[in-house]
């Protein structure tokens, strides 16, 4: 991209209000002709001169009709954009480093035949679309915390090709960057158990897992009584690891030296984090002036947590 | 048809006062889909599965969820023969027609997602050996409302594998008289005929499937969806497979009145039961079921 | 369905064949036909999906068809010339292609490629052709630009008819130069006109009347009577014995007078021949454009501009004009070489015999009719002294024949003469209120300058009265229009539409091909814009652009909100109306639920309503049902009527 184009998009994208939706109109949509537009224009120019040497009047007529081909396909270009309404849906948070996927919306008119291509204003092409509907557009996050949408572009060059009508789109829509997890060897401390587990446990003591066929090594205690009055077969109870005792962990801001800088501390707590959810501990999240307790599996409000650590709402 | 208008009379004798449920449930059946009934204890709950899976001549099983079930209990075994030197597979309960899964949100959530999954898949793996469940398969769940002491709620993405979700209620001051100097329902159950030859059941299932229904209706029925999905009456909004069990369900209420084509009030019929335990109400003291009826009343059929 | 890339570019393929076609008629036929094979080999590894030769290749293989193209042309620019090598040229583009961007060049020059047929023809069919060859080169572009295969078709009309009024708007207005930037030599002079510049009677063994329009004329008010049609081109006065040429003699005819009676006023569109344009005998007043020369000529103002050319023209139809002649002149016009003996000696015998000229001349045509001579179009070939051999021995020949015979025997009797060659006749559509000239009427006479003027003799005339009075087809049965599969002459259905036909290309000649700087600057004037100026074109364009353009750009950018069905708008307004009387009614009911709720209302009203209802959900839900039913405006209709009136009394008495 040329520099004068870049500081046009950039000054077009500085005026445009970021809307939760929007319908394009007459006052978002540009036109310009592309290339080819230009050849065709060229070509009907040169038949022009053609026709005016030989004095071929139908070279007039071949001529004439070639530009007014050139200006009607710039109406018609319009007409594939106008009236195009774009929302942004939920996108999923991700972790920093991946691509965060916007769900985009596109509706138009039924029975309106278009073709258009969505895509990131500073990145080329983009998802080509000829029916309503719903696009992922995947952007690369680069930093933990809230990401706001980038601006969109959507262009058409449908039908004929000679002219493209794009526009420029700043929706209303964030996705929540969490830290990239970084490994951390460092044992998290664990509190006592006591207190900190919200719930009773339903069933204190033994978990049945599953019942296997009962062998005489697995020794009489193990035999599921009840299944052998049901069935009249000897089944032995298998049980659950011991899970009971369910731990709680406790991740700490402070935990680490104090040369680290934030970025690396959230990478590690987040790395914390998730491992103390895969092992189903409760966590207790403590970071400067807000401390989080959070039940086993219950790990997305801490990686909010992280993710929007330190970070202003851009909104 | 007429088997089936058989089956509603005789169920109506059986459950007094109760006629929109019992076509509810019908319907549900006619739909190929799961019934939760969820009300307090003695209304009746038990009585109606009981006197569906009889009237329309199925294979009934019943089990009565327990904290201390097993998933195995339900879905069975695989026990070792060691005179046979194989394994051979022992079918659980679930290996019936009709399974009356009774106080479902007693059980620990394992096993409840255990049943929940065959329940959609329609077949059980265990030990990597996939065994199909019976055509056709039926689950009425039965559950006490929220709140009572000892139960795990079920979670709402296992609650959308119900097609309905209805509640008996108390009886009407009649009805009760009448049930009260009745015999006993226990005999009258056994005495129970059943109105449906087997196959019946399947033949009408396809041909409820076949009711049509024309763009206008799915538009209403899109309208609804979107309605629900603005934010303002529910916490989320309506999926698409609701969205296809409102029109499943309203093709067999449709056909079980005789009609070749749904209408919109098959679809109003039949919304609430549907939908209501699938939403959560944002509005504080407004449950879903009023807010699903709320819903109903805002959206114009054109 | 989106169009997968492969068939756009057959379809490029495609477009750019169908557009040259025409060029077969034109060129040397194998530079279209290795076109095309170019273009079928593109297609064949499009179709294989193989790769494309190396650019080194293609320039090897170039340079054998455009010295073939050097050595049958002379020459690579020009008409001919340059439309071979453009056409080579893009052939050898079509292997170089392999973006979309190279394909869109291809099809940018197929539109140029376009233009070449008209160079050589604008007839009414290569019209047609041109719209052909738009409409498949648009339908190209669309697909070119991914659009729908099954829709592209129509995607391509629409775009075209779009473009229709703009481009009609411009070809009107837009300023149109008077002449030519610069003339490129063209390879051919075929003459159309059935002309050439010189004659030689003998040399000719069969002429093939050929039935190829040369001018068209258009007479305001009287029309002339067909024997008077003496269509004056050139003048040959220079004899070598077998060929007559035109001399350098300057004339000096006395002007005819303008308004005398019987004066005829026409307009011809011809094109001219070595700048000589026809006029009909004698002309006295010259129109735009062309300018009255010596000789009673009329030639172009700007004589090296060959175009055809429409110009107005008066003139008086007679046999004679006055002029004076200086001695020299009069020595130029009796020059004979020393060939011909005997006609000589017969012509020298009349000067003796006959003192008075009016009765030389008289006698000379006397003794010419006398001699047994007949008319054919295929005479015995004449050499050595022609006019002996044809006077005195073969005595069979065409008008050139009996021109050069009597101009040579008029001249040995002392009488200066001189050879008119133009068109006698004209076939007259009534339906376009013209006269078609065509090859086939070409003429020669004889020009004898007594005492005073120069006075027109036929000897054809003479001879074949009627070949003056009727067609030559009529005359000489191998000269009539044959059908060309039935071999018969055609019936008369066929000269109807022969006859319309004609008239729809007098037309088209008249407001498309003729349509130059000179008629656009009549056409402002007729419009009250005066002459063609930045200031009129402006007035053209922005008054054109209201009037044709604007519309349907509004149609184009007007988003009409998404159109309610009958149904919709139906079930809204009967809503309304229930509420308007008082019932209690919500959008959201059904109909059961409406009819319920209207139990309130009288009973004709509730019938109606039941009526409206059980049609609405029937017509509505049932199987099949769609909102574009027919019987749904008729509903809409009766829902418009239906309008129960306030329940406010019946409360009232209620309360």
């Amino acid at each position: 991209m040329s520099r004068w184009r870049k500081a046009a998009s950039s000054w077009l994208l500085r005026r445009l209000p970021r809307q939760p939706q929007l319908v394009l109109g007459q006052s978002r949509i540009y036109l310009l002709p592309t290339s080819f537009g230009w050849g065709l224009l060229l070509v009907a120019w040169a038949v022009w001169i053609g026709a005016l040497n030989y004095a071929v009047s139908l070279a007039y007529v071949l001529s004439f009709w070639i530009v007014s081909l050139v200006l009607i396909a710039v109406v018609l270009a319009y007409r594939q954009l106008a009236g195009l309404a774009i929302r942004c849906g939920a996108a999923d948070d991700v972790v920093a480093g991946s691509h965060a996927l916007f769900p985009l919306q596109l509706q138009w008119p039924e029975g309106e035949s278009r073709l258009l291509r969505l895509g990131w204003h500073d990145e080329a092409g983009g998802v080509l679309l000829d029916r309503p509907g719903e696009v992922l557009l995947p952007r690369l996050t680069l930093q933990r915390g809230q990401m706001t949408i980038p601006p969109l572009r959507v262009y058409s060059e449908s039908p004929l090709g000679l002219v493209r009508a794009f526009a420029y789109l700043r929706l209303q829509a964030q996705v929540c960057v969490y830290p990239q997890p970084c490994a951390d060897e460092r044992a998290a401390a664990s509190l006592p158990d006591g207190g900190q587990s919200r719930e009773p446990q339903p069933v204190p003591g033994e978990l049945f897992s599953h019942l296997v066929a009962w062998q005489p090594e697995l020794g009489a205690r193990r035999i599921a009584w009840k299944a052998y009055a049901r069935r009249g077969v000897l089944l032995a109870r298998r049980f659950e690891e011991p899970q009971a005792a369910r731990s709680t962990c406790l991740l700490e801001w402070s935990a680490y030296p104090a040369q680290m800088t934030a970025e690396a501390r959230l990478s590690r707590l987040c790395w914390q984090l998730l491992a103390a959810a895969r092992r189903g501990e409760d966590v207790v999240l403590r970071l400067p002036q807000q401390e989080l307790r959070l039940t086993a599996g219950e790990v997305r409000p801490g990686l909010r947590a992280l993710a929007g650590f330190g970070v202003r709402d851009a909104q | 048809m007429q088997s089936i208008s058989f089956a509603y009379r005789q169920l109506n004798a059986l459950i007094l006062g109760k006629p929109l449920q019992i076509r509810l449930a019908l319907t549900c059946m006619l739909a190929g889909g799961h019934l939760l009934i969820e009300d307090v204890p003695g209304v009746g709950k038990t009585t109606l599965a009981h006197g569906l899976a009889g009237v329309l001549g199925l294979d009934y099983r019943r089990v009565q969820f327990t904290s201390d079930l097993l998933p195995a209990d339900m879905l069975g075994v695989s026990l070792f023969r060691p005179d046979e030197g194989r394994f051979e597979f022992q079918p659980g309960p679930v290996f019936s027609q009709l399974l009356l899964a009774d106080e479902i949100n007693r059980a620990s959530p394992k096993v409840q997602s255990a049943l929940l999954e065959a329940m959609e898949e329609r077949q059980v793996s265990i030990d990597g050996q996939t065994h199909a469940l019976p055509k056709p398969f039926f689950v009425i769940a039965t559950q006490n409302p929220d709140g009572q002491l000892g139960t795990f709620p079920l979670p709402e993405s296992q609650l959308d594998r119900f097609l309905m979700r209805i509640s008996l209620g108390y009886p009407s001051p009649e009805s009760e008289r009448a049930l009260l100097l009745a015999g006993d329902r226990r005999q009258a159950l056994s005495a129970l005929p059943a109105a449906l030859q087997a196959g019946e059941l399947l033949a009408l299932q396809q041909k409820a499937a076949k009711v049509s229904a024309s763009s206008a209706l799915a538009d209403y029925v899109l309208a609804l969806l979107l309605a629900s999905r603005k934010r303002e009456l529910f916490v989320h909004g309506l999926s698409p497979r609701a969205g296809l069990a409102i029109l499943a369900a309203a093709r067999a209420w449709a056909m079980l009145d005789g009609r070749d084509h749904v209408l919109p009030e098959d679809v109003k019929a039949v919304f609430v039961v549907v939908c209501a335990h699938r939403l959560q109400s944002r509005l504080p003291g407004m449950s879903s079921i009023d807010a699903a009826q709320r819903l109903l009343d805002h959206v114009p059929l054109a | 369905m989106r169009s997968e890339p492969r068939l756009a570019h057959f379809a490029v393929l495609a477009a750019l064949a169908l557009t040259v076609l025409p060029l077969f008629l034109q060129l040397p036929p194998w530079v279209p036909l290795l076109f095309a094979l170019q273009l079928g080999g593109r297609a064949w590894l499009a179709w294989q999906g193989r790769q494309l030769p190396h650019r080194v290749w293609l320039l090897l293989a170039m340079i054998v068809p455009v010295l073939l193209l050097w050595l049958s042309l002379r020459t690579l620019v020009g008409r001919e010339g340059g439309v071979a090598l453009l056409l080579l040229l893009t052939g050898f583009k079509a292997f170089e292609t392999v973006t979309l961007r190279d394909w869109r060049v291809l099809l940018g020059l197929g539109f140029f490629l376009a233009a070449t047929p008209l160079l050589f023809d604008q007839s009414l069919p290569s019209a047609l052709w041109l719209l052909l060859s738009l409409f498949v080169l648009t339908w190209a572009m669309v697909l070119l630009a991914g659009g729908d295969s099954a829709a592209s078709p129509r995607a391509a009309a629409q775009a075209l008819l779009y473009a229709m009024p703009l481009m009609l708007l411009l070809f009107v207005a837009m300023p149109r130069l008077p002449g030519p930037l610069w003339s490129m030599p063209t390879t051919d002079q075929r003459a159309t006109s059935g002309l050439s510049d010189s004659m030689a009677p003998g040399s000719i063994g069969q002429m093939i009347p050929s039935q190829e329009p040369a001018f068209t004329a258009q007479f305001r008010g009287r029309q002339p009577a067909r024997e008077q049609l003496y269509w004056r081109v050139m003048v040959f006065d220079r004899f070598d014995g077998a060929r007559w040429t035109a001399g350098s003699v300057p004339d000096s005819a006395a002007a005819l007078a303008s308004g005398a009676a019987g004066e005829l006023s026409y307009s011809i569109t011809a094109t001219p021949f070595k700048g000589a344009l026809p006029v009909l005998e004698h002309a006295v007043w010259a129109g735009e454009g062309v300018q009255q020369g010596t000789a009673q000529l009329v030639r172009r103002i700007d004589a090296r501009n060959e175009a055809r050319l429409r110009y107005d023209m008066r003139s008086v139809a007679q046999a004679a004009y006055p002029a004076t002649l200086s001695a020299e002149q009069r020595a130029h016009y009796l020059q004979l070489p020393a060939a011909n003996l005997r006609t000589r000696q017969q012509g020298e015998f009349f000067a003796r015999q006959f003192r008075d000229e009016t009765g030389r001349l008289a006698a000379l045509s006397a003794w010419l009719q006398q001699q047994g001579l007949r008319y054919t179009l295929s005479p015995p070939l004449l050499q050595g002294d022609v006019v002996d051999d044809f006077l005195f021995s073969s005595r069979q020949g065409f008008c050139e024949h009996f021109a050069s015979a009597f101009a040579t025997l008029a001249r040995a009797a002392g009488l200066p003469a001189r050879i008119v060659v133009g068109f006698q006749g004209g076939e007259f559509n009534a339906g376009g209120q013209f006269w078609l000239v065509r090859s086939s009427d070409a003429h020669a006479w004889t020009e004898v300058w007594l005492q005073g003027r120069w006075q027109r003799v036929d000897p054809t005339a003479l001879v074949a009265p009627s070949r003056i009075v009727s067609e030559v087809g009529e005359l000489v049965p191998e000269a009539q229009a044959v059908l060309p599969v039935l071999g018969r002459r055609p019936p008369q259905w066929w000269h109807t539409v022969h006859a319309q036909w004609q008239r729809a290309g007098f037309v088209w000649q008249q407001w498309v091909v003729d349509y130059d700087a000179r008629r656009q600057q009549s056409l402002f004037q007729r419009l009250g814009l005066g002459r063609v100026g930045v200031g009129s074109v402006m007035t053209i364009l922005l008054l054109g652009g209201v009037l044709l353009v604007l519309p349907l750009l509004l149609w184009l950018l007007w988003r009409r909100p998404p159109v309610r069905s009958y149904p919709v708008r139906g079930w809204q307004l009967l809503v309304s109306r229930l509420q308007e009387a008082g019932v209690a009614a919500q959008a959201s009911d059904t109909p059961a639920q409406l009819r319920d709720k209207a139990t309130v209302l009288a009973a004709v009203q509730q019938q109606q309503l039941t009526r409206l209802l059980a049609d609405w959900q029937q017509w509505r839900y049932a199987e099949g049902a769609t909102d574009s039913d027919p019987r749904w405006r008729g509903w809409w209709w009766q829902v418009r009527r239906f309008r129960p009136p306030r329940l406010a009394a019946k409360k009232r008495t209620g309360r």
